[in-house]
């Protein structure tokens, strides 16, 4: 057993300074730090969801970990691995349970730094198994691929059930006018709502985007 | 045909004998004039033809306008040749030439200790607000449902059971609004009743520019620190109740 806790290090790391350490070619995890990260993320989702609006749903621990695993594998991953693509699968569940505002919040502390890995897995190779699996994961929680091209799909209906948390259909508007993604304001529930927040001042804000009349 | 020889002319000259100088204080303003003297009379050049029919220049008695033709200055209207063109006189600018001089002190005047009051007038002049000010409860019940880019280009402080929000676009609910003028908030519609004092009240009352002066419909004022003024934030304002 390690005195350091790797995934810890890794997920604070990215949280502080937007950097992280590559430590070793075969990651694995004890339950026992995968319990000090749950309180570390924990904590960061409280202080993040001071800055929520409305009533900020519920810490998902289940999901927050899960997003934290599947970070710390990628960046383990992203120069150095011995398995072979088919074994890469069992590192990279997909999550298992139901896609809920609480769950999408909790897993954004860790996935909104997954796009930036993929684009440096893509510079080094397009190809790669791991981009694939990744981009997979990204697909369920577009909320943390907002504004990085991925071109993910958005299934408006789970999307409308998903909005009618007032808290994250306001942060998911937030961000994808902070972010000024105009291709995702071509689904008509998004450039509504968009256009909700902008109210009178589109032009102000944001002078690309033109509120249907 | 005769040609008619104040074609082409850009600049007329004027001269008038020095003792009507005085008369010549409505052009002063003008700062393309140039100003020369010449024995009893002042000569000023530059006047433009734009200029030569206004009022001010025709108001001028005993004057002589010229307009010059190769070497020669011919009087306007004349076919002759009236004067050698002038070359040897040194030009300067007219307000330079004619300076103004302050009126002798009025020993007679008693009203030394009289005030200047630091006052507000309605104004039609209509000008962007800048600020707001609205009870918490109120906000309260708005700021976390606001859309993160409506707040991010406000700023704010807490005043007793109020919250003044400086920025702009501001929230649109209702509040008393204000204007700014440098470190001045004013209330809509008032300016004040002399503006181009604005600068030494500031000085007076401002005296480090470390502080926003908040005027009130009532004539009073009261100062907020910059300091104190914050970035509006969700979580901010949260942590503030």
């Amino acid at each position: 057993m390690s005195l350091q806790n790797n995934i810890l290090q890794t997920i604070h790391h990215l949280r502080t300074s937007g950097q992280f350490v590559l430590y070793t070619n075969k990651p694995k995890v004890s339950t026992s730090e995968l319990n000090d990260l749950a309180d570390f993320l924990e904590q960061e989702y409280e202080n993040e969801s001071l800055n929520y609006p409305f009533a900020a749903p519920e810490f998902h621990k289940e999901a927050a970990v899960w997003a934290a695993k599947t970070i710390y594998y990628a960046a383990q991953f992203l120069a150095h691995r011995m398995e072979e693509p088919k074994n890469l699968g069992k590192f990279f569940e997909d999550f298992k349970g139901e896609i809920s505002p609480s769950v999408i919040l909790s897993t954004d502390i860790s996935l909104r730094f997954l796009p930036f890995i993929i684009k440096e897995l893509e510079h080094i190779d397009f190809e790669d198994w791991l981009v694939k699996i990744l981009k997979k994961q990204l697909q369920t929680f577009s909320y943390s691929a907002i504004g990085h091209d991925m071109n993910e799909e958005i299934q408006e209906e789970k999307l409308a059930k998903l909005f009618q948390n007032d808290c994250f259909r306001t942060l998911f508007t937030d961000r994808v006018i902070a972010k000024k993604d105009i291709s995702l304001t071509a689904h008509k529930i998004i450039q509504e709502n968009v256009a909700i927040q902008l109210g009178e001042h589109s032009n102000q804000f944001w002078r690309a985007f033109v509120p249907e009349a | 045909m005769e040609r008619d020889l104040t074609q082409g002319v850009t600049e007329y000259w004027l001269r008038l004998p020095s003792k009507y100088k005085e008369k010549l204080a409505q052009i002063r303003v003008w700062k393309s004039l140039r100003m020369s003297t010449d024995m009893d009379d002042i000569w000023v050049r530059g006047i433009a033809p734009s200029q030569l029919n206004s009022p001010e220049i025709r108001s001028i008695p005993f004057k002589k306008i010229y307009f010059q033709h190769e070497n020669a200055l011919f009087l306007l209207g004349g076919n002759l040749p009236e004067e050698r063109l002038k070359t040897s006189l040194l030009w300067s600018p007219i307000h330079k030439a004619l300076p103004v001089e302050t009126p002798e002190y009025n020993f007679n005047f008693f009203e030394l200790d009289a005030k200047i009051g630091f006052n507000m007038v309605p104004s039609s002049q209509e000008r962007l607000a800048v600020a707001q000010l609205i009870p918490l409860d109120v906000l309260d019940e708005i700021i976390p449902k606001m859309p993160a880019i409506r707040l991010q280009c406000l700023n704010w402080v807490i005043i007793e059971d109020k919250a003044l929000l400086i920025g702009s676009p501001l929230l649109s609910i209702p509040g008393k609004t204000y204007w700014q003028n440098q470190n001045f908030l004013l209330p809509a519609g008032y300016d004040f009743e002399h503006p181009e004092l604005s600068t030494y009240f500031n000085k007076k009352v401002n005296q480090n520019g470390n502080d926003m002066i908040v005027m009130q419909t009532d004539h009073s004022y009261f100062k907020i620190t910059k300091e104190n003024i914050q970035k509006l934030t969700i979580s901010g304002y949260r942590l503030s109740r």
